[in-house]
Protein backbone atom coordinates (compact mmCIF):
# COMPACT_ATOMS: atom_id res chain seq x y z
CA UNK A 1 0.00 0.00 0.00
CA UNK A 2 1.43 3.46 -0.76
CA UNK A 3 2.16 5.14 2.23
CA UNK A 4 0.50 8.43 2.96
CA UNK A 5 2.58 11.15 4.86
CA UNK A 6 0.61 14.18 6.26
CA UNK A 7 1.87 17.29 8.02
CA UNK A 8 0.54 19.95 10.14
CA UNK A 9 1.49 21.96 7.16
CA UNK A 10 -1.74 20.55 5.19
CA UNK A 11 -3.64 22.43 7.84
CA UNK A 12 -2.51 25.63 5.86
CA UNK A 13 -1.39 24.07 2.19
CA UNK A 14 -4.77 22.23 1.69
CA UNK A 15 -7.79 23.41 -0.21
CA UNK A 16 -10.45 21.49 2.18
CA UNK A 17 -8.56 22.94 5.55
CA UNK A 18 -8.87 26.48 3.71
CA UNK A 19 -12.69 25.88 3.05
CA UNK A 20 -13.16 25.19 7.04
CA UNK A 21 -10.95 28.28 7.62
CA UNK A 22 -12.71 30.49 4.93
CA UNK A 23 -16.38 29.69 6.53
CA UNK A 24 -15.05 29.61 10.05
CA UNK A 25 -13.66 33.14 9.50
CA UNK A 26 -16.75 34.56 8.14
CA UNK A 27 -19.03 32.54 10.63
CA UNK A 28 -16.69 34.32 13.44
CA UNK A 29 -16.90 37.86 11.69
CA UNK A 30 -21.08 37.72 12.03
CA UNK A 31 -21.36 36.21 15.13
CA UNK A 32 -19.07 38.57 17.18
CA UNK A 33 -21.12 41.04 15.69
CA UNK A 34 -18.37 42.72 13.00
CA UNK A 35 -20.50 41.51 9.66
CA UNK A 36 -24.55 41.49 9.84
CA UNK A 37 -26.98 44.73 11.17
CA UNK A 38 -26.38 47.45 12.90
CA UNK A 39 -22.68 46.21 12.47
CA UNK A 40 -18.84 47.42 11.80
CA UNK A 41 -19.41 46.73 8.21
CA UNK A 42 -23.05 46.20 8.07
CA UNK A 43 -24.90 43.24 6.58
CA UNK A 44 -24.09 41.51 3.52
CA UNK A 45 -25.95 42.87 0.62
CA UNK A 46 -28.51 41.02 -1.07
CA UNK A 47 -29.91 42.15 -4.26
CA UNK A 48 -33.54 42.81 -4.34
CA UNK A 49 -36.79 42.19 -7.02
CA UNK A 50 -37.31 43.63 -9.93
CA UNK A 51 -39.98 43.56 -12.49
CA UNK A 52 -39.55 45.61 -15.42
CA UNK A 53 -36.62 47.87 -14.65
CA UNK A 54 -33.59 45.79 -13.67
CA UNK A 55 -31.81 48.99 -11.63
CA UNK A 56 -34.55 48.21 -9.09
CA UNK A 57 -32.98 45.57 -7.72
CA UNK A 58 -30.16 48.03 -6.87
CA UNK A 59 -31.25 50.11 -4.15
CA UNK A 60 -28.57 53.38 -3.59
CA UNK A 61 -27.71 51.82 -0.38
CA UNK A 62 -26.51 48.45 -2.23
CA UNK A 63 -23.65 49.45 -4.01
CA UNK A 64 -20.83 50.51 -1.98
CA UNK A 65 -21.50 47.02 0.18
CA UNK A 66 -21.76 45.32 -2.92
CA UNK A 67 -18.19 46.44 -3.88
CA UNK A 68 -16.87 46.27 -0.36
CA UNK A 69 -18.00 42.17 -0.63
CA UNK A 70 -16.72 41.66 -3.79
CA UNK A 71 -13.10 42.98 -2.41
CA UNK A 72 -13.75 41.54 0.72
CA UNK A 73 -13.87 38.22 -0.56
CA UNK A 74 -11.41 38.38 -3.04
CA UNK A 75 -8.81 39.63 -0.30
CA UNK A 76 -9.73 36.85 2.09
CA UNK A 77 -9.79 34.17 -1.20
CA UNK A 78 -6.58 35.68 -2.33
CA UNK A 79 -4.85 34.81 1.09
CA UNK A 80 -5.64 31.17 0.87
CA UNK A 81 -5.11 30.93 -2.68
CA UNK A 82 -1.10 31.83 -1.24
CA UNK A 83 -0.72 29.87 1.11
CA UNK A 84 -1.77 26.89 -1.51
CA UNK A 85 1.02 27.91 -3.65
CA UNK A 86 -1.18 28.95 -6.38
CA UNK A 87 -0.14 32.06 -8.29
CA UNK A 88 -2.06 34.31 -6.39
CA UNK A 89 -1.68 37.33 -8.99
CA UNK A 90 -3.49 35.61 -11.74
CA UNK A 91 -6.42 34.58 -9.37
CA UNK A 92 -6.81 38.17 -7.88
CA UNK A 93 -6.79 39.39 -11.75
CA UNK A 94 -9.88 36.95 -12.24
CA UNK A 95 -11.70 37.63 -9.47
CA UNK A 96 -13.81 40.21 -9.90
CA UNK A 97 -15.25 39.29 -12.77
CA UNK A 98 -16.50 35.89 -11.66
CA UNK A 99 -17.79 38.06 -8.88
CA UNK A 100 -19.24 40.18 -11.35
CA UNK A 101 -21.02 37.48 -13.52
CA UNK A 102 -22.34 36.27 -9.72
CA UNK A 103 -23.77 39.73 -9.62
CA UNK A 104 -25.70 38.86 -13.42
CA UNK A 105 -26.84 35.67 -11.86
CA UNK A 106 -28.71 37.04 -8.97
CA UNK A 107 -30.38 39.95 -10.29
CA UNK A 108 -31.62 37.56 -13.22
CA UNK A 109 -32.52 35.39 -10.86
CA UNK A 110 -34.69 38.67 -8.79
CA UNK A 111 -37.31 39.35 -11.16
CA UNK A 112 -40.09 38.59 -10.18
CA UNK A 113 -41.50 36.10 -12.95
CA UNK A 114 -38.61 33.89 -12.57
CA UNK A 115 -38.74 34.34 -8.59
CA UNK A 116 -41.89 33.09 -8.67
CA UNK A 117 -41.09 30.07 -11.08
CA UNK A 118 -38.57 28.82 -9.02
CA UNK A 119 -35.41 29.86 -11.82
CA UNK A 120 -33.30 30.55 -9.37
CA UNK A 121 -29.28 31.87 -9.51
CA UNK A 122 -27.91 28.43 -9.23
CA UNK A 123 -29.25 28.15 -12.98
CA UNK A 124 -28.20 31.60 -14.04
CA UNK A 125 -24.78 31.41 -12.78
CA UNK A 126 -24.62 28.11 -15.05
CA UNK A 127 -26.17 29.57 -17.61
CA UNK A 128 -23.99 32.64 -18.12
CA UNK A 129 -20.35 30.74 -17.51
CA UNK A 130 -21.41 28.03 -20.13
CA UNK A 131 -22.83 30.67 -22.79
CA UNK A 132 -19.07 32.67 -22.17
CA UNK A 133 -17.29 29.07 -22.78
CA UNK A 134 -19.06 27.99 -25.48
CA UNK A 135 -19.24 30.95 -27.91
CA UNK A 136 -16.09 33.40 -27.07
CA UNK A 137 -14.33 31.30 -24.67
CA UNK A 138 -12.83 31.47 -21.48
CA UNK A 139 -9.79 33.09 -21.04
CA UNK A 140 -6.76 31.36 -19.61
CA UNK A 141 -6.89 34.70 -17.00
CA UNK A 142 -10.45 33.95 -15.94
CA UNK A 143 -10.32 30.04 -15.53
CA UNK A 144 -7.42 30.81 -12.90
CA UNK A 145 -9.79 32.77 -10.74
CA UNK A 146 -12.72 29.83 -11.30
CA UNK A 147 -11.93 28.06 -8.66
CA UNK A 148 -15.23 25.64 -8.41
CA UNK A 149 -14.07 23.50 -5.70
CA UNK A 150 -12.81 26.09 -3.15
CA UNK A 151 -16.06 27.94 -3.70
CA UNK A 152 -18.37 24.97 -3.02
CA UNK A 153 -16.50 23.48 -0.25
CA UNK A 154 -16.19 27.21 1.35
CA UNK A 155 -20.25 27.27 0.96
CA UNK A 156 -20.71 23.92 2.47
CA UNK A 157 -19.09 24.62 5.80
CA UNK A 158 -21.25 27.64 5.53
CA UNK A 159 -24.54 25.46 5.06
CA UNK A 160 -23.26 23.26 8.00
CA UNK A 161 -24.55 26.08 10.49
CA UNK A 162 -27.64 26.25 8.77
CA UNK A 163 -28.87 22.43 9.36
CA UNK A 164 -29.49 22.86 12.78
CA UNK A 165 -30.99 19.69 14.80
CA UNK A 166 -33.64 21.15 16.61
CA UNK A 167 -36.12 21.35 13.76
CA UNK A 168 -35.80 17.53 13.78
CA UNK A 169 -38.12 18.10 17.02
CA UNK A 170 -40.68 19.88 15.17
CA UNK A 171 -42.80 17.43 14.23
CA UNK A 172 -42.17 14.45 16.67
CA UNK A 173 -42.39 11.15 15.29
CA UNK A 174 -44.65 11.05 12.12
CA UNK A 175 -42.32 13.56 10.75
CA UNK A 176 -39.13 10.79 11.20
CA UNK A 177 -40.90 8.33 9.55
CA UNK A 178 -41.70 10.51 6.56
CA UNK A 179 -38.01 12.07 6.40
CA UNK A 180 -36.12 9.78 7.83
CA UNK A 181 -37.07 6.06 6.90
CA UNK A 182 -38.06 6.64 3.35
CA UNK A 183 -34.87 9.22 2.32
CA UNK A 184 -32.49 6.49 3.14
CA UNK A 185 -34.52 3.96 1.30
CA UNK A 186 -35.03 5.97 -1.77
CA UNK A 187 -31.18 6.69 -1.68
CA UNK A 188 -30.13 2.63 -1.67
CA UNK A 189 -32.61 1.41 -4.01
CA UNK A 190 -31.51 4.26 -6.55
CA UNK A 191 -27.86 3.17 -6.19
CA UNK A 192 -28.59 -0.44 -6.89
CA UNK A 193 -30.76 0.51 -9.71
CA UNK A 194 -27.99 2.95 -10.94
CA UNK A 195 -24.95 0.59 -10.56
CA UNK A 196 -26.52 -2.68 -11.15
CA UNK A 197 -29.55 -2.22 -13.22
CA UNK A 198 -28.34 0.42 -15.27
CA UNK A 199 -25.15 0.52 -15.08
CA UNK A 200 -23.85 3.73 -15.42
CA UNK A 201 -20.23 3.65 -14.58
CA UNK A 202 -20.17 6.86 -12.86
CA UNK A 203 -20.85 5.70 -9.23
CA UNK A 204 -20.81 9.50 -8.50
CA UNK A 205 -23.31 10.60 -10.66
CA UNK A 206 -25.42 7.54 -9.41
CA UNK A 207 -25.24 8.84 -5.52
CA UNK A 208 -25.53 12.62 -6.49
CA UNK A 209 -28.82 11.95 -8.60
CA UNK A 210 -30.34 9.71 -5.68
CA UNK A 211 -29.12 12.38 -3.20
CA UNK A 212 -30.46 14.98 -4.95
CA UNK A 213 -34.12 12.83 -5.59
CA UNK A 214 -34.90 12.01 -1.92
CA UNK A 215 -33.09 14.69 0.16
CA UNK A 216 -33.23 18.40 -1.00
CA UNK A 217 -32.22 18.48 -4.69
CA UNK A 218 -29.17 20.87 -5.00
CA UNK A 219 -27.58 21.57 -1.55
CA UNK A 220 -27.33 17.63 -1.53
CA UNK A 221 -25.87 17.22 -4.73
CA UNK A 222 -23.77 19.51 -4.42
CA UNK A 223 -22.53 18.20 -0.83
CA UNK A 224 -22.81 14.65 -2.16
CA UNK A 225 -20.52 15.79 -5.35
CA UNK A 226 -17.90 17.22 -3.29
CA UNK A 227 -17.76 13.79 -1.14
CA UNK A 228 -17.44 11.57 -3.80
CA UNK A 229 -14.92 13.45 -5.75
CA UNK A 230 -18.05 13.91 -8.69
CA UNK A 231 -16.78 15.41 -11.80
CA UNK A 232 -17.77 19.26 -12.48
CA UNK A 233 -19.78 17.85 -15.37
CA UNK A 234 -21.75 15.20 -13.27
CA UNK A 235 -22.66 18.01 -10.67
CA UNK A 236 -24.19 19.81 -13.55
CA UNK A 237 -26.17 17.30 -14.73
CA UNK A 238 -27.44 16.40 -11.40
CA UNK A 239 -28.62 20.36 -10.73
CA UNK A 240 -30.28 21.06 -14.08
CA UNK A 241 -32.20 17.69 -14.22
CA UNK A 242 -33.11 18.74 -10.34
CA UNK A 243 -33.96 21.96 -10.71
CA UNK A 244 -36.10 21.17 -14.10
CA UNK A 245 -38.08 18.69 -12.70
CA UNK A 246 -38.53 20.25 -9.46
CA UNK A 247 -40.52 23.05 -11.55
CA UNK A 248 -42.32 20.07 -12.97
CA UNK A 249 -43.60 18.73 -9.36
CA UNK A 250 -43.98 21.95 -7.64
CA UNK A 251 -47.13 22.27 -10.35
CA UNK A 252 -48.14 18.47 -10.41
CA UNK A 253 -47.85 16.96 -6.64
CA UNK A 254 -50.73 19.55 -5.55
CA UNK A 255 -52.53 18.79 -8.45
CA UNK A 256 -52.11 15.19 -8.12
CA UNK A 257 -52.89 15.23 -3.87
CA UNK A 258 -56.15 17.21 -5.02
CA UNK A 259 -56.98 14.72 -7.62
CA UNK A 260 -56.66 11.83 -5.31
CA UNK A 261 -58.61 13.58 -2.45
CA UNK A 262 -55.66 13.11 -0.03
CA UNK A 263 -56.37 14.58 3.57
CA UNK A 264 -54.07 18.06 3.73
CA UNK A 265 -51.62 16.86 6.23
CA UNK A 266 -51.19 13.45 4.04
CA UNK A 267 -50.87 15.38 1.58
CA UNK A 268 -48.25 17.93 2.64
CA UNK A 269 -46.52 15.29 4.08
CA UNK A 270 -46.06 13.52 0.42
CA UNK A 271 -45.37 17.08 -1.30
CA UNK A 272 -42.32 17.96 1.89
CA UNK A 273 -41.11 13.92 1.01
CA UNK A 274 -40.93 14.09 -2.48
CA UNK A 275 -40.21 18.03 -3.75
CA UNK A 276 -36.88 18.82 -3.84
CA UNK A 277 -36.38 22.18 -2.52
CA UNK A 278 -37.95 23.47 0.54
CA UNK A 279 -39.08 26.63 -1.45
CA UNK A 280 -40.77 24.54 -4.12
CA UNK A 281 -42.43 22.93 -1.03
CA UNK A 282 -44.08 26.05 0.90
CA UNK A 283 -45.08 27.12 -2.43
CA UNK A 284 -47.14 23.90 -3.88
CA UNK A 285 -48.20 22.94 0.18
CA UNK A 286 -49.62 26.72 0.21
CA UNK A 287 -52.15 25.15 -2.85
CA UNK A 288 -53.50 22.43 0.17
CA UNK A 289 -54.15 24.96 2.14
CA UNK A 290 -52.63 25.93 5.75
CA UNK A 291 -51.94 23.05 7.89
CA UNK A 292 -50.52 21.40 4.96
CA UNK A 293 -48.08 24.31 3.93
CA UNK A 294 -47.24 23.93 7.33
CA UNK A 295 -46.73 19.73 7.38
CA UNK A 296 -45.04 20.06 4.11
CA UNK A 297 -42.41 22.97 4.82
CA UNK A 298 -41.54 20.65 8.78
CA UNK A 299 -41.27 17.57 6.86
CA UNK A 300 -38.63 19.15 4.41
CA UNK A 301 -36.83 20.68 6.78
CA UNK A 302 -36.65 17.30 8.95
CA UNK A 303 -35.45 15.83 6.20
CA UNK A 304 -32.71 18.55 4.82
CA UNK A 305 -30.79 18.03 8.06
CA UNK A 306 -29.84 14.72 6.46
CA UNK A 307 -27.87 16.22 4.10
CA UNK A 308 -25.14 16.30 6.60
CA UNK A 309 -25.06 12.43 7.26
CA UNK A 310 -25.61 11.63 4.06
CA UNK A 311 -22.53 13.66 3.00
CA UNK A 312 -19.96 11.90 5.66
CA UNK A 313 -21.59 8.55 4.94
CA UNK A 314 -20.53 8.97 1.23
CA UNK A 315 -17.55 10.78 2.08
CA UNK A 316 -16.75 6.95 4.10
CA UNK A 317 -18.12 5.12 1.81
CA UNK A 318 -15.83 6.31 -1.06
CA UNK A 319 -12.30 6.32 0.85
CA UNK A 320 -12.56 2.98 2.26
CA UNK A 321 -15.01 0.78 -0.36
CA UNK A 322 -15.79 2.51 -3.99
CA UNK A 323 -12.18 4.93 -4.65
CA UNK A 324 -10.45 1.68 -3.12
CA UNK A 325 -8.29 -0.38 -5.30
CA UNK A 326 -9.72 -4.11 -4.62
CA UNK A 327 -6.70 -5.82 -4.27
CA UNK A 328 -5.21 -3.46 -1.65
CA UNK A 329 -5.76 -4.57 1.70
CA UNK A 330 -8.40 -2.77 4.04
CA UNK A 331 -6.95 0.95 5.00
CA UNK A 332 -6.51 1.45 8.13
CA UNK A 333 -7.50 4.54 10.52
CA UNK A 334 -5.06 6.85 9.32
CA UNK A 335 -4.88 6.36 5.26
CA UNK A 336 -8.72 6.69 5.70
CA UNK A 337 -8.29 10.05 7.55
CA UNK A 338 -5.41 11.07 5.27
CA UNK A 339 -7.84 10.61 2.23
CA UNK A 340 -11.29 11.60 3.81
CA UNK A 341 -12.52 15.06 2.34
CA UNK A 342 -11.67 17.36 5.40
CA UNK A 343 -13.97 20.02 4.56
CA UNK A 344 -17.06 17.56 5.37
CA UNK A 345 -16.11 18.04 9.39
CA UNK A 346 -15.99 21.48 8.88
CA UNK A 347 -19.41 21.02 8.04
CA UNK A 348 -20.63 18.40 10.37
CA UNK A 349 -18.83 20.63 12.71
CA UNK A 350 -20.73 24.03 12.05
CA UNK A 351 -23.54 22.12 12.64
CA UNK A 352 -22.92 20.63 16.02
CA UNK A 353 -21.95 23.81 16.89
CA UNK A 354 -24.52 26.01 15.89
CA UNK A 355 -27.19 22.94 17.01
CA UNK A 356 -25.54 22.54 20.74
CA UNK A 357 -23.65 25.25 21.71
CA UNK A 358 -24.81 28.69 20.06
CA UNK A 359 -28.52 27.65 19.85
CA UNK A 360 -28.45 27.24 24.03
CA UNK A 361 -25.90 29.85 24.78
CA UNK A 362 -27.65 32.48 22.85
CA UNK A 363 -31.20 31.90 22.04
CA UNK A 364 -33.07 31.16 18.64
CA UNK A 365 -33.32 34.68 18.00
CA UNK A 366 -29.56 35.26 17.97
CA UNK A 367 -29.00 32.40 16.10
CA UNK A 368 -31.54 33.33 13.44
CA UNK A 369 -30.07 37.00 12.84
CA UNK A 370 -25.98 35.28 12.83
CA UNK A 371 -27.98 32.89 10.59
CA UNK A 372 -29.64 34.86 8.06
CA UNK A 373 -26.09 36.91 7.16
CA UNK A 374 -24.07 33.77 6.92
CA UNK A 375 -26.86 32.23 4.50
CA UNK A 376 -26.28 35.24 2.09
CA UNK A 377 -22.66 34.00 2.58
CA UNK A 378 -23.13 30.68 1.29
CA UNK A 379 -25.49 32.42 -1.52
CA UNK A 380 -22.69 33.83 -2.92
CA UNK A 381 -20.23 31.01 -2.63
CA UNK A 382 -22.32 28.61 -4.24
CA UNK A 383 -23.13 30.97 -6.99
CA UNK A 384 -18.99 31.68 -7.79
CA UNK A 385 -19.11 28.04 -8.01
CA UNK A 386 -21.90 27.53 -10.64
CA UNK A 387 -20.45 30.04 -12.17
CA UNK A 388 -17.22 28.54 -11.92
CA UNK A 389 -18.25 25.04 -13.01
CA UNK A 390 -20.38 26.94 -16.17
CA UNK A 391 -17.08 28.97 -17.08
CA UNK A 392 -14.84 25.32 -16.92
CA UNK A 393 -17.28 23.05 -18.43
CA UNK A 394 -18.51 22.88 -22.40
CA UNK A 395 -21.73 21.62 -23.78
CA UNK A 396 -20.17 18.28 -25.35
CA UNK A 397 -18.46 17.13 -22.10
CA UNK A 398 -21.91 17.62 -20.48
CA UNK A 399 -23.98 15.83 -23.11
CA UNK A 400 -21.24 12.92 -22.90
CA UNK A 401 -22.75 12.93 -19.09
CA UNK A 402 -26.12 11.83 -20.74
CA UNK A 403 -24.74 7.97 -21.70
CA UNK A 404 -27.62 7.14 -23.25
CA UNK A 405 -29.98 8.92 -21.32
CA UNK A 406 -29.64 6.48 -18.40
CA UNK A 407 -29.47 9.35 -15.66
CA UNK A 408 -33.23 10.98 -16.47
CA UNK A 409 -33.97 7.47 -16.32
CA UNK A 410 -32.29 7.09 -13.05
CA UNK A 411 -33.87 10.56 -11.78
CA UNK A 412 -37.05 9.59 -13.27
CA UNK A 413 -37.81 5.89 -11.60
CA UNK A 414 -36.05 7.04 -8.33
CA UNK A 415 -38.53 9.93 -8.13
CA UNK A 416 -41.39 7.24 -8.59
CA UNK A 417 -40.54 4.95 -6.45
CA UNK A 418 -39.81 8.09 -4.11
CA UNK A 419 -43.33 9.14 -4.66
CA UNK A 420 -45.22 6.03 -4.24
CA UNK A 421 -42.90 5.01 -0.83
CA UNK A 422 -43.42 8.86 0.30
CA UNK A 423 -47.43 8.64 0.44
CA UNK A 424 -47.71 5.22 2.35
CA UNK A 425 -45.52 6.90 4.78
CA UNK A 426 -47.06 9.88 4.90
CA UNK A 427 -50.36 8.30 5.12
CA UNK A 428 -49.07 5.98 8.00
CA UNK A 429 -47.44 8.35 10.05
CA UNK A 430 -50.08 11.60 9.13
CA UNK A 431 -53.47 9.86 8.19
CA UNK A 432 -54.11 8.69 12.39
CA UNK A 433 -52.37 5.03 11.90
CA UNK A 434 -49.00 4.70 13.43
CA UNK A 435 -49.55 8.15 15.29
CA UNK A 436 -52.16 10.72 16.45
CA UNK A 437 -53.30 13.28 14.06
CA UNK A 438 -51.31 16.14 14.46
CA UNK A 439 -54.23 18.75 13.48
CA UNK B 1 -4.00 37.40 -45.05
CA UNK B 2 -7.07 34.81 -46.06
CA UNK B 3 -5.87 32.76 -41.95
CA UNK B 4 -6.11 36.52 -40.56
CA UNK B 5 -9.81 37.00 -42.16
CA UNK B 6 -10.49 33.17 -41.19
CA UNK B 7 -9.79 33.58 -37.64
CA UNK B 8 -10.79 37.49 -37.54
CA UNK B 9 -14.75 35.99 -39.11
CA UNK B 10 -14.34 33.45 -36.07
CA UNK B 11 -13.68 35.47 -33.45
CA UNK B 12 -16.72 37.95 -34.89
CA UNK B 13 -18.89 34.67 -34.82
CA UNK B 14 -18.30 33.65 -31.44
CA UNK B 15 -19.08 37.09 -30.24
CA UNK B 16 -22.38 37.41 -32.24
CA UNK B 17 -23.55 34.04 -30.86
CA UNK B 18 -22.54 35.86 -27.29
CA UNK B 19 -25.06 38.25 -28.27
CA UNK B 20 -27.75 36.35 -29.43
CA UNK B 21 -27.58 34.49 -25.76
CA UNK B 22 -27.61 37.74 -24.16
CA UNK B 23 -30.38 38.63 -26.59
CA UNK B 24 -32.68 35.02 -26.14
CA UNK B 25 -32.12 35.37 -22.10
CA UNK B 26 -33.55 38.94 -22.00
CA UNK B 27 -36.47 37.69 -24.52
CA UNK B 28 -37.09 34.07 -22.32
CA UNK B 29 -37.71 36.72 -19.36
CA UNK B 30 -40.02 39.07 -21.68
CA UNK B 31 -41.77 36.36 -22.36
CA UNK B 32 -42.37 34.89 -19.28
CA UNK B 33 -43.13 37.79 -17.33
CA UNK B 34 -45.85 38.64 -20.05
CA UNK B 35 -47.16 34.77 -20.02
CA UNK B 36 -47.07 33.43 -16.51
CA UNK B 37 -49.85 36.21 -15.04
CA UNK B 38 -52.16 34.82 -17.88
CA UNK B 39 -51.49 31.08 -17.44
CA UNK B 40 -54.42 28.97 -16.83
CA UNK B 41 -54.66 25.78 -14.40
CA UNK B 42 -52.38 24.71 -11.53
CA UNK B 43 -49.38 26.08 -13.14
CA UNK B 44 -51.18 29.54 -13.20
CA UNK B 45 -52.56 29.41 -9.60
CA UNK B 46 -49.24 28.56 -8.38
CA UNK B 47 -47.81 31.28 -10.02
CA UNK B 48 -50.00 33.45 -8.60
CA UNK B 49 -49.79 32.15 -5.21
CA UNK B 50 -46.33 32.58 -5.12
CA UNK B 51 -46.53 36.21 -6.22
CA UNK B 52 -49.03 37.60 -3.70
CA UNK B 53 -47.78 35.83 -1.11
CA UNK B 54 -44.23 36.61 -1.36
CA UNK B 55 -43.31 33.09 -1.27
CA UNK B 56 -39.92 32.57 -2.86
CA UNK B 57 -40.81 29.40 -4.54
CA UNK B 58 -36.70 29.35 -5.97
CA UNK B 59 -36.39 25.79 -6.75
CA UNK B 60 -32.77 26.15 -5.52
CA UNK B 61 -30.64 26.11 -2.66
CA UNK B 62 -31.24 28.94 -1.66
CA UNK B 63 -33.88 28.97 0.42
CA UNK B 64 -33.50 25.16 0.60
CA UNK B 65 -32.30 25.15 4.32
CA UNK B 66 -32.71 29.13 4.47
CA UNK B 67 -35.09 31.56 3.92
CA UNK B 68 -38.59 29.63 5.13
CA UNK B 69 -37.36 29.43 8.39
CA UNK B 70 -38.09 32.89 8.89
CA UNK B 71 -41.19 31.49 7.57
CA UNK B 72 -42.25 29.23 9.42
CA UNK B 73 -40.22 30.21 12.50
CA UNK B 74 -41.97 29.22 15.98
CA UNK B 75 -42.05 32.82 17.39
CA UNK B 76 -42.26 35.81 14.65
CA UNK B 77 -42.89 33.76 11.40
CA UNK B 78 -46.07 33.76 9.37
CA UNK B 79 -46.93 30.51 11.02
CA UNK B 80 -46.70 30.51 14.82
CA UNK B 81 -47.09 27.22 15.92
CA UNK B 82 -46.27 25.38 19.12
CA UNK B 83 -45.85 22.00 20.00
CA UNK B 84 -47.04 19.86 22.70
CA UNK B 85 -45.08 17.34 25.21
CA UNK B 86 -44.97 15.03 22.47
CA UNK B 87 -43.79 17.30 19.85
CA UNK B 88 -46.59 17.30 17.71
CA UNK B 89 -47.98 20.81 16.66
CA UNK B 90 -50.73 21.90 19.26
Amino acid sequence: MKEQRQSWSDLYKLEDWWAIWFGSILMALVSIGIIGNDSLLGKIPKLGKWTSNPIDAFPADLIIPLIGLGLGLMILMTIGVYFMKIDWKRFMKGFLVVFLIACLSFLLASQTTMKSNGIGYAIWALLLGLLISNTIGTPQWLLNSAKSEMYIKTGLVLLGAEILFSKILKLGGPGLVVAWMVTPTVIIFMWYFGTRWLKINSKPLVIIIAAATSVCGVSAAIATAAASRAKKEELTLAVGMTMIFTVLMMIAMPALAKYMGIPPEVGGAWLGGTIDSTGAVVASGALLGENAEKVAAVVKMVQNVLIGFVAFVVAILWVTKVDRDPDAPKPNFMEIWYRFPKFILGFVLASVVFSFILMPLLGSEQVSSILNQTKVFRGWFFCLAFVSIGLESNFKDLASQMVGGKPIFLYIVGQSFNIILTLFAAWLAFGGILFDKVF
Amino acid sequence: MIKYFKMTKNKTNNYLCLLAGIAGIILFISAMTYICPKLPGMAGEVYRNNLNNNIEATALIYTESGDVYDYLDTENGKYGFELDMHGHIK
